[in-house]
């Protein structure tokens, strides 16, 4: 889901950019007040994490490949705003290392993989009942999300027909939710048994 | 004598409609794959001449093997945008000059050290942000 540059129009590159840096300036400043220093190198640390898992891709058997974002599990551990932030630092590096997103459609990507990833998927795991339920229909709602908003921005840039691409990225990024979700609820499983007491320190 | 004429004119309107070919050499192609390796397969290409964002030159469809070939007819880069249809692609440019084409980026870093810096790039961010809460609260 990383756009590159050159695929979407300019409305739709600056809209996008409008959303995302609205939503980051809030982010910041609400995190930058409340935040404790020891855990910014925590947050470093989760953004290498994001950032390398965000490089490997794997096949899901139709053809594609698919990539997981790590913002739920970022959102779970250090709230929404944080993780947003963690985001967007961690797109950044991929867009000017690897062109893994572009530049200019930097703000399309915080916006379907950052804001809804973290603040879409908080908000499902925050509603609904449950630890493991929540985490599976939080993974699979914000892919689906992501999924909709991404389809519209190439659609808007008349890079592909959306009653096309709609069903098939839907069903792609809901199974990648899936995957999302059941590998958050392992990690955080696991997190539990080892280090209980470092979940209590993020929150 | 008129009929005749008319029907001669017949025979080369129904004459038009058949379809000859030539075979081309060269050209120029790509092959395009996710970074695990896996080609882009059956992926939509579009083809845009020197100086034109708008209408295509080409559309087109890498194959099984994520592998597209196309012939261009003037000089300058050209651009190709591929798109998996999910939102992952790609923008290449190619430099056509009338010699061979070729792509006009040139990979000069391997992956591992863009790892590394891109690591080291995040850490020092949140290093520097560590550094100035520190301050604020001492």
């Amino acid at each position: 889901m990383h756009i590159p540059d050159g695929f979407l129009s300019t409305p739709v590159t600056l809209g996008t950019i409008g959303v995302s840096v609205t939503a980051l300036t809030y982010s910041f400043k609400k995190v930058n007040q409340t935040i404790k220093p020891e855990q910014i190198p925590l947050m470093g640390l989760l953004a290498s994490f994001v950032f390398m898992i965000q490089l490997f891709s794997f096949p899901i058997g139709v053809g594609t490949s698919v990539h997981l974002t790590g913002a739920l599990l970022l959102s779970i551990l250090l709230g929404p705003r944080a993780g947003f932030i963690i985001m967007a630092v961690s797109l950044l590096a991929l867009s000017l290392l690897f062109q893994h997103g572009g530049i200019f459609s930097l703000g399309a990507n915080l916006l379907n993989m950052g804001l809804v990833g973290c603040f879409v998927g908080y908000g499902f795991y925050r509603l609904i009942p449950g630890e493991r339920w929540s985490l599976i229909i939080a993974g699979v709602g914000s892919g689906i999300i992501s999924a909709i908003l991404c389809a519209l921005e190439l659609a808007a840039s008349n890079m592909l027909e959306m009653s096309v691409a709609l069903k098939t990225m839907m069903l792609i990024y809901g199974v990648t939710g899936l995957i999302e979700g059941t590998i958050t609820l392992l990690i955080l499983d696991f997190l539990r048994k080892i280090k209980p007491e470092l979940l209590d320190q993020l929150s | 004598m008129v009929i005749l004429i008319l029907l001669m004119f017949l025979a080369t309107d129904l004459s038009a409609h058949g379809v000859t070919y030539t075979e081309l050499q060269g050209g120029y192609g790509i092959q395009v794959s996710y970074e695990s390796g896996d080609p882009l397969e059956f992926s939509d290409i579009k083809v845009f001449q020197p100086g034109e964002s708008e209408y295509e030159f080409q559309l087109g469809m890498t194959d099984q093997n994520g592998v597209f070939m196309f012939k261009p007819d003037t000089i300058g880069i050209w651009t190709l945008k591929v798109s998996d249809g999910l939102g992952h692609g790609k923008v290449i440019q190619v430099m056509v000059d009338g010699s061979r084409p070729s792509s006009v980026e040139t990979p000069s870093t391997t992956r591992f050290q863009k790892i590394i810096s891109g690591i080291g790039y995040i850490l020092f961010i949140f290093s520097v942000w560590y550094f100035i809460v520190r301050r604020r609260q001492s």
